[in-house]
């Protein structure tokens, strides 16, 4: 059975797909209409067989979210003043300052929330931006796990800005100690929120659109 | 299979068509991101202002991206980075200046480093223990040509660039007493600054930069004399001795005071250079030198030794210094075979000084001077301190002395007669004085006093001795009319008598001194019942009292004896004269 089929991950069976066959689910409530465009009778939901436009947006998320990323690099994330100095650090700076300090497994959880899960999620979400419609060496399984680790691991990312909120609204001791959130908190907050609206806006479909072409 | 799925309809919409409906609103985000990016970029760009360059010779707690310009205490930039001169020699910090203040700082700006610093005059930028050293500028309100490159100074200018005053270089031959940060002081008050004394280039002078606030910059003008207070002043001078301590900072810290001594001083502008005196005295006496011109020089030969002399020694008349001597030579006279050696003291007077008023010429002085001379005016060497042995030139007016005229052909400048002063026996005399002063038995002295003290005061309450006087005094009433007829008689003749008379005069003295054993073991008697007097009183004060009494007596006693002596010194023939 084709049904069968399916519950095999990574086969490169053919599959009949519902748009194949001429209909579409709606997205919302999972109502199956035959044509291919219109509105859910029940839920009101538009309808439609792939998500529209889904790469441009998705290409124009991506695009905000690293432009924010750059800000969020470059300006201090915090700003800490005390009694003997103030300084301003950048989300590297941090890490460095930490790893000076000994403090390894803190430098390595900021570092993999702050660096490497924004990049990665950078370099998914446009590998598979690129890889819809071809072949690729990752099949479309993988590729759609991909994509759900994004969207999972996505929110994760905010940990950073977590700390600086929670620091910021804590550490107000005047003069004796002053921890505020620089402009790059409010970047990589927005950095964050954009690749996580890239990776919505991504229509997991098109995956399996390329792995039928492909075949 | 299709056909068997029984599948909604839907809703059919018309679809946009057009542009939107091909392109995804989505664009705007990144575009608009973007465009905050490149504006937030741009803005901190041309806000980030103006990288200038300052030189230090280290960079001590200079920290990269934390250490700030301030200027009147308000962060205007923050360091960049630090980097070194090409030779290594220097340090430049390059400081980002905000733009507002950017063009204020032009050429002349300065630039030191604010550290925590403990001196005399308190402790400053005890801030920078904690926040870190900081870089403080100083420049004017005026917008001037950009300058990029400034050498920073060691210490903080000690006078900002918009204070009111005058800026003068005081040259001082050391600079030992004054540090940066001395006051300068006139008449008590401080009204200025000095900056850290320096050599000169060929090292043989220490300038200093000093600073006089407005408005006592008007009190310097040319006639204006620094001088010295650091520590204390000792002098030891013809005045005797004097101590002069200004105040405790200067004692520490040192000090220069001012003061215009002569009027008719002009204003001085700024970097006009002033001499530092070693004290007021020698500022006062700097007003000769600088009359130099003015000033009529004379000279004066002596006989023998002039020890004590020296240039720089004062030149008095009636009292009043007029000048002082300049130089000693010594000069050889041939007079036939004797050569003999003369010392001449070159005198320098100043013509205002002698009477003439400010203004007075020199020949106008000369003439004086030679009409003084005619009238018996003589140098004389005087001594001016018994102590010191200090001698000046004193121009004394004897008219009795053997006339003589001021020579005016005496090459180089005329000479003035002088008088041998009894200096060279004066000193010895005073030699011989204390040498007999030394010799004094001062305590045997006072023992035998106190020894004939004591009998004088028994021999005076004795009874014998009340009763003695009275016959003395009949004896020597009796002598003198004696005398008296001897002196009316006049001639010879009457000698004979007046002898005899004499000789009964002199039997009833010896008359009384026969009595005078007795009166002796009468002394011995009283001492006795003095004795047990004194066992018998035991209250002192009555003792001391009567003891008082005594004295007192004895002390009349004794004065009457001084003058009596004095009187027979004086005039030996009173005691026959009865005068």
């Amino acid at each position: 059975m084709q049904a069968d089929d399916l519950e095999i991950s990574g086969t490169k069976q053919a599959v009949t797909t519902a748009r194949k066959a001429g209909f579409v689910a709606c997205d919302h409530c999972g109502l199956v209409y035959r044509p291919a465009a219109g509105t859910c009778t029940r839920c009101g939901n538009a309808l439609h067989s792939r998500a529209p436009l889904s790469l441009q947006r998705t290409t124009a998320w991506l695009l905000a979210g690293l432009i924010a990323y750059v800000p969020a690099n470059i300006y201090p994330m915090l700003l800490t003043s005390t009694l003997f100095e103030k300084q301003e650090s950048t989300i590297l700076g941090g890490v460095v300052d930490l790893v000076h300090h000994g403090a390894y497994g803190i430098a390595f959880i900021v570092f993999v929330a702050s660096v490497v899960i924004p990049i990665g999620k950078f370099l998914a979400i446009a590998y598979l931006l690129l890889a819809v419609g071809r072949h690729r060496a990752l099949n479309a399984h993988q590729r759609h796990l991909m994509l759900e680790v994004v969207e999972f691991i996505g929110r994760w990312s905010m940990i950073d800005v977590f700390v600086v909120a929670i620091l910021s609204a804590l550490v107000q001791l005047d003069t004796v100690a002053t921890i505020n959130p620089g402009i790059a908190a409010v970047s990589f907050a927005l950095s964050v929120v954009f690749t996580m609206l890239a990776a919505q806006s991504f229509d997991p479909r098109l995956i399996w659109d390329g792995n039928e072409a492909g075949k | 299979m299709n056909e068997h799925i029984n599948a909604a309809e839907p809703e059919i919409r018309p679809t946009r068509q057009g542009l939107l409906s091909r392109i995804s609103l989505v664009w705007l985000v990144p575009v608009l991101a973007l465009a905050i990016s490149l504006g937030v970029a741009w803005q901190s760009y041309s806000d980030r202002g103006v990288l200038i360059e300052i030189e230090f010779d280290n960079a001590a707690g200079i920290e990269t991206g934390k250490t700030e310009l301030k200027y009147r205490d308000v962060s205007v930039g923050t360091v960049e980075h630090v980097t070194f001169s090409d030779d290594l020699s220097r340090v430049i910090v390059a400081v980002r200046v905000e733009n507002d203040v950017a063009g204020f700082i032009d050429a002349d700006a300065q630039f030191w480093i604010v550290r925590p610093q403990v001196s005399v005059r308190g402790i400053s930028g005890l801030g920078t223990v904690l926040s870190g050293v900081y870089i403080n500028g100083s420049w004017d309100a005026k917008i001037g040509a950009r300058a990029e490159r400034f050498s920073g100074i060691g210490n903080a200018p000690l006078v900002g660039p918009d204070s009111r005053g005058i800026s003068i270089v005081l040259r001082s031959r050391n600079g030992n007493q004054l540090a940066a940060g001395a006051p300068i002081v006139y008449k008590g008050i401080r009204v200025g600054v000095i900056e850290a004394p320096v050599l000169t280039a060929s090292g043989n002078a220490v300038i200093t930069n000093a600073f006089v606030e407005a408005p006592y910059d008007a009190l310097v003008t040319s006639a204006t004399r620094f001088w010295d207070t650091s520590g204390f002043e000792l002098s030891f001078g013809a005045g005797g001795v004097k101590l002069n301590v200004e105040s405790l900072a200067s004692l520490v810290e040192g000090g220069v005071t001012f003061e215009t001594l002569v009027s008719g001083g002009s204003p001085v502008n700024s970097g006009v250079y002033f001499p530092i005196y070693e004290s007021e005295a020698a500022a006062r006496n700097s007003l000769f030198q600088d009359q130099e011109a003015d000033l009529l020089s004379v000279a004066a030969e002596f006989d023998g030794s002039v020890g004590g002399l020296v240039a720089g020694s004062e030149v008095r008349f009636r009292g009043i210094k007029v000048g002082e001597v300049a130089d000693l030579t010594m000069t050889v006279e041939r007079t036939g075979i004797h050569r003999t050696v003369r010392l001449r003291a070159g005198l320098q007077i100043r013509p205002g000084s002698l009477g003439l008023g400010q203004d007075a010429t020199k020949s106008a002085a000369l003439g004086l001077l030679r009409d003084y001379v005619s009238q018996g005016l003589r140098a004389r060497l005087t001594s001016a301190n018994i102590l010191t042995g200090e001698l000046i030139v004193e121009l004394v007016e004897l008219p009795d002395e053997q006339p003589a005229v001021l020579d005016m052909t005496a090459k180089p400048v005329p000479i003035i007669p002088s008088v041998d002063a009894n200096l060279s026996d004066f000193n010895a005399t005073a030699e011989g004085v204390f040498k007999r002063i030394n010799a004094l038995k001062v305590e045997e002295l006072i023992a035998s006093a106190i020894d004939v003290l004591n009998n004088v005061s028994g021999l005076v309450a004795s009874d014998g001795a009340k009763s003695v006087l009275p016959e003395l005094t009949g004896t020597l009433t009796e002598a003198r009319l004696v005398l008296a007829e001897l002196r009316e008689a006049g001639a010879g003749a009457k000698v004979n008598s007046a002898l005899t008379s004499a000789e009964g005069a002199a039997k009833a003295v010896e008359i009384a001194a026969g009595k005078l054993p007795a009166l002796a073991e009468q002394l011995a008697k009283l001492t006795a019942r003095t004795e047990t007097v004194l066992a018998s009183y035991g209250e002192k004060s009555r003792l001391i009292a009567t003891a008082l009494d005594t004295l007192r007596d004895i002390s009349e006693t004794a004065e009457s004896l001084k003058s009596l002596a004095r009187t027979i010194q004086r005039n030996p023939n009173s005691l026959l004269l009865g005068r």
